[in-house]
């Protein structure tokens, strides 16, 4: 968020800059060129499973058509299913009914994958604070970006892909197994 | 039921269960059929929804009215500005005013843009679902430049919250006008893209040409409305039956397909689309002066600079803001021809500041039981054209 | 069979050296329209005190109650704001506004305004909520007239042209000050 780095504070740096020399010992030079390949990789072509549950899902759409194009940055291929996925981009309300289908969902892709929860609903619940809505979807699986919005533009939603590059980028070592 | 399989060839053949959603691509959010498949042909389907119930009618009831309008955007997700449309109408129903004439004609002109725009996402979607992946590219291109148009006059580009009950929250911004004209100046050019790659096309026709039909008896007992209903031949359109706002000073023909299939489905809105352009010049053309909003302070918030001014206005905005006005008691419905068909909604009012009851009827929650109906009897691969052709929004199915 | 696919490529191929649509989003950004309602801010005067005075109208207009204030009475000495109360506690949940821009609409004092700052992923969900320090502007920033509860006096004559608004200008007059954003990234 640009109004929080501005003011020093960049809440995307997670993890600490110093290494226990136990850790750096574990981390030896082949690993770490080997880690840094990977990550490498991993960063630039994320393949989505887009999970649109409901007017977020449109936005989402429209950043993967002509107007923002995400295949510029090597996100180009939808994936429904998801063995073939390893982003997951949550975007709409879930509810109830729908959060074991979320959680089969999640379970079923392989590793590594990450999450985006992608407007409010998704979130946190959003406008909606009912019986029927699950408030937030951290309630089920874990999240690593939240795009705020209503529903977010497609260029948050992009912004947002960009901060999990940095974050999978200073991630400790890449989940090889 | 005699088994098609079994019949030629003498081997014994289950029925099989098929689960279809609810995270699949083609069936538009979050809906679930299970499809009782004898071999590659239908014999059942039980459409499940409720996937994306998330209580809108209830939270209204805990909300000021004016509270509301940002709720109802997210009904039908792809035309929100239709949905704040019917709401505010009712509202406004129940209070009894008539807002200025010029808020009228900006309303329509609104109304209009969003059934464009919803339409733009079925065509793309369903010719996408059949395999025209390109005509979605070019719809999405189109609607983009509708979105812009949106956010240049609300400042979001989908669930503006921009209608008010009373008028509108803001006059147009300068230049509004002239980029309305250029859109539809050049919509009809664009919409032959699609239009050529889809509607002489045989591959397209044979997916589409016979498939799903609704008759015309069907139809009229399910209650369909929208162009479900018109492609079955049966010419009804609240914009002309009941008419509202100033349709009734508007020029406009009400497309209508007897076939009922999702090729007639397709013809109808694609002419919808046309018909929109048509409407949005003449309400351009006769676009009056004058203010956007009504003058009573127990219903509007005074004007910002008045607030500051005048104690009266402070008094009043401070009213309305915490605590909103008090519509006399009674029930009002009202419907307005949104893209998908007649949406309405039912308020009852107790004389309080929040709705003791809002029942909104959406239309696609009713044209979706014609699934159950047409979709045995077709072969698995033409269930996406027929769900896509319906145009279901679950936002508005499941409320 | 032949004659419909070339006339389907026909129409696609057209579309080769046609201006591109994409936005390099990253690289060059889109000024948004002068009404967009992303993040808000909180203002102060030119003499640097708040303008908020804590009168919770924004949190009781706000449909989705996403905006928690805890007032307390200004020090005489030492005001904090130009009213008798200042807000001690301004958060605003990201997690549940829907940027409707009602609280903006409501605001007496004309403290809060939205700005078009959309990019705003973090990555916890205790990033979600935004509080006073994070929203409050600088002193001495010019202020943003919002235009939510200003746009409704008619326009003057009876044609579709809708008069310069002042709002408008002023916005862009604030735009040019900014001057460009510089890119992020
Ligand atoms: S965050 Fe807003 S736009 Fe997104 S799904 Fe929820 S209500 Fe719809
Ligand atoms: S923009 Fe709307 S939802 Fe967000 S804080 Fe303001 S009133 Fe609440
Ligand atoms: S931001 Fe405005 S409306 Fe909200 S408490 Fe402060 S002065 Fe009142």
């Amino acid at each position: 968020m640009i109004r929080l780095e501005k003011k020093g504070r960049n809440p995307f740096i997670v993890y600490g800059e110093e290494k226990s020399i136990e850790e750096q010992l574990r981390r030896n030079i082949l690993l770490t060129t080997v880690d840094a390949m990977l990550k490498w990789s991993r960063r630039n072509s994320l393949w989505p499973l887009p999970l649109g549950l409901a007017c977020c899902a449109i936005e989402m759409m429209g950043a993967f058509f002509a107007r923002y194009d995400m295949a510029r940055f090597g996100f180009e291929v939808f994936r429904f299913s998801p063995r073939q996925a390893d982003l997951m981009i949550v975007a709409g309300t879930v509810t109830r009914k729908m959060a074991p289908i979320v959680k089969r969902l999640y379970d079923q892709m392989s590793e590594p994958k990450w999450v985006i929860a992608m407007g409010a609903c998704a979130m946190a619940g959003g406008p909606y604070n009912s019986y029927a809505v699950v408030q937030g979807v951290d309630n089920l699986i874990p999240v690593d970006v939240y795009v705020p919005g209503c529903p977010p533009r497609p260029e948050s939603l992009i912004y947002g892909i960009m901060k999990l590059r940095e974050k999978i980028k200073q991630e400790r070592e890449a989940k090889i197994l | 039921m005699k088994r098609e399989f079994e019949k030629d060839t003498g081997v014994k053949t289950d029925i099989i269960e098929l689960n279809m959603g609810p995270q699949h691509p083609s069936t538009h959010g979050v809906m679930r059929i299970i499809l009782e498949l004898d071999g590659e042909v239908i014999v059942k389907a039980t459409p499940v929804i409720g996937y994306l119930h998330r209580g809108t009618e209830k939270i209204a009831e805990n909300r000021a009215y004016y509270q509301v309008v940002p709720y109802t955007d997210r009904l039908d997700y792809l035309s929100p500005m239709s949905n704040e449309l019917g709401y505010v109408m009712a509202v406004e129903k129940l209070l009894g005013v008539e807002v200025p004439l010029r808020a009228q004609y900006i309303r329509v002109i609104l109304a209009e843009l969003a059934r464009i725009a919803s339409h733009l996402v079925w065509l793309g979607s369903n010719a996408n679902d059949i395999g025209a992946v390109t005509v979605f590219l070019y719809a999405f291109r189109e609607r983009e430049k509708i979105y812009d148009l949106l956010e240049a006059i609300s400042g979001q580009r989908m669930n503006n919250a921009f209608l008010k009950i009373g008028g509108l929250a803001g006059d147009l911004p300068e230049g509004w006008i002239d980029g309305v004209r250029k859109f539809i100046k050049e919509f009809p050019e664009k919409l032959k893209d699609p239009d050529g790659l889809l509607t002489k096309n045989r591959i397209w026709r044979e997916r589409t040409e016979g498939i799903g039909i609704i008759p015309r008896d069907l139809a009229i007992d399910l209650s369909l409305t929208g162009p479900p209903l018109r492609a079955s031949g049966v010419e009804r359109d609240l914009r002309k039956d009941t008419p509202y706002l100033v349709y009734d000073e508007l020029e406009f023909d009400i497309p209508v397909e007897t076939a009922g299939d999702v090729y007639a489905r397709y013809l109808v809105r694609m002419e919808e689309m046309r018909q929109s352009v048509r409407i949005i010049e003449q309400a351009i053309e006769k676009l009056p002066g004058g203010p956007v909003l009504i003058d009573d302070y127990k219903i509007v918030p005074p004007p910002k600079d008045k607030v500051y001014r005048d104690i009266p206005e402070l008094i009043h905005h401070f009213k309305l803001i915490s605590e909103g006005f008090h519509p006399p008691e009674g029930e009002v419905y009202f419907a307005v021809e949104a893209p998908k068909g007649e949406l309405g909604y039912y308020i009852v009012s107790d004389g309080s500041n929040k709705p003791y009851r809002l029942r909104i009827r959406p239309p696609s929650f009713v044209n979706l039981q014609a699934l159950e109906y047409i979709l045995p009897g077709h072969l698995i691969a033409d269930a996406v054209a027929i769900i896509g052709s319906l145009d279901p929004v679950f936002g508005e199915v499941d409320r | 069979m032949i004659g419909p696919l070339i006339k389907g490529l026909t129409i696609t191929f057209k579309y080769i050296f046609k201006k591109k649509f994409t936005v390099q989003y990253p690289e060059e950004r889109r000024e948004l329209p002068p009404r967009a309602k992303w993040l808000h801010i909180l203002q102060r005067h030119e003499d640097g005190k708040e303008r908020c005075v804590a009168c919770m109208l924004c949190a009781s207009a706000c449909p989705t109650e996403a905006i928690y204030i805890v007032g307390e009475e200004n020090d005489l000495e030492n005001p904090i704001s130009h009213g008798e109360r200042y807000a001690k506690v301004w958060d605003l949940d990201l997690g549940r506004c829907m940027f409707c821009g009602y609280c903006v609409e409501a605001c007496p004092e004309e403290a809060l305004a939205m700005t078009d700052e959309y990019e705003l992923a973090v990555p916890t969900r205790k990033d979600l909520v935004l509080h006073k320090e994070d929203l409050l502007v600088e002193p001495g920033t010019p202020p943003v007239k919002t235009w939510l509860g200003f746009y409704r006096k008619e326009p003057i004559g009876a044609m579709p042209v809708t008069r310069p608004m002042e709002v408008h200008v002023e916005y862009e007059e604030y735009l040019k000050r900014r001057g460009p954003r510089e890119a992020h990234e």
